[in-house]
């Protein structure tokens, strides 16, 4: 049976720390957040994770 | 996400131009441009909490003790995840060398970020040592609960027309691509020293093959950086990809992947 896309956990534990997926945004390159959000919100589907 | 350093006190960073671009990259040096931890946290982190942004807040400082204040300032606050110490900051406590050359420096300001600290301290270090490993187990030592592997490399850029410093900083951190193998290689030489220390790799990420390259290095997570500059949605675009690419390679578990490079 092929391996769904859905079906894929991208769930990691880095640590003691659960993370939904394991991509973090780099510090430095998206300042505090309020000076990247008008680029993501305009994104397909806006949503920050 | 990862939020750009906060310090004790404001700073203004330093004179421009502050970046350019290398091949397959870019020096930047902005020299820690921010509000100081109290305004961050007063301006900042509710902006952040309303939107339930899980956040890690990048610390720096300019002696040991600066790390345990921020951190202080920090705990207790919600929506904080972690905090990662940036360590390659100028230490005025060793004639302005940046704590990150040296384990036990790199230790000091671990341990009085962990002393104050009511959340995870990651510590992200530098590939420009000689025995990234030793630092890596001195930051582990002193309470680390992961590294970040690594910050930019030192580089400088001259123009060749005025004979000066392309940066108005002098000297600026190398980013992007070009840095890519040199940060998979620090993952893997850590991964290996210290396997059981959590590693966020970091370096010139910006596709899902890249991300999955660092993981195979042995990082459990991966930060993309620079490669937000060119196309801002990058790091999202990365994780609704993840999964077909793995699928289409029969790969159920990400976790799976990790370190199967070192085997």
């Amino acid at each position: 049976m092929t391996l769904t896309a859905a079906a894929v956990d991208l769930a990691v534990d880095l640590g003691p720390l659960r993370l939904a997926n394991p991509v973090v945004t780099a510090a430095g390159t998206f300042g505090t957040g309020r000076e990247a959000a008008p680029t993501w919100t305009r994104r397909a589907s806006a949503r920050w994770w | 996400m990862v939020v750009k350093s906060v310090t004790r006190e404001p700073r203004a960073g330093r004179p421009g131009p502050r970046m350019v671009e290398t091949p397959a990259g870019m020096l930047n040096a902005i020299g820690l441009q921010n509000p100081g931890v109290d305004a961050w946290v007063a301006r900042d982190l509710p902006w952040l909490v309303a939107r339930g942004v899980p956040t890690i807040v990048s610390i720096a400082g300019s002696a040991a003790a600066d790390y345990g204040a921020v951190a202080a300032r920090l705990a207790g606050r919600p929506g904080i995840l972690a905090i990662e110490a940036n360590v390659s900051c100028p230490n005025v406590e060793d004639r302005g060398r940046v704590f990150a050359r040296d384990p036990a420096a790199t230790g000091a300001a671990v341990a009085a970020a962990v002393a104050a600290a009511t959340v995870p301290v990651f510590v992200k270090l530098t590939a420009d040592v000689t025995d990234l490993a030793e630092v890596a187990a001195a930051a582990a030592a002193a309470g680390a609960a992961g590294v970040t592997l690594v910050n930019t490399l030192l580089g400088l850029a001259v123009d060749v027309e005025t004979g000066r410093p392309v940066l108005g900083g002098g000297t600026g951190g190398l980013s992007g691509p070009a840095i890519r193998p040199v940060a998979v290689r620090a993952v893997a030489e850590v991964a290996r020293a210290l396997p059981g220390l959590p590693i966020i790799g970091a370096g010139g990420a910006r596709s899902v093959a890249d991300v999955v390259e660092f993981v195979m290095a042995g990082a459990t997570a991966v930060a993309i950086g620079t490669a937000t500059f060119t196309a801002p949605t990058t790091a999202a675009d990365i994780v609704d990809a993840l999964p077909g690419w793995l699928a289409a390679r029969g790969h159920r578990r990400i976790t799976d992947l990790r370190g199967l490079a070192l085997r």
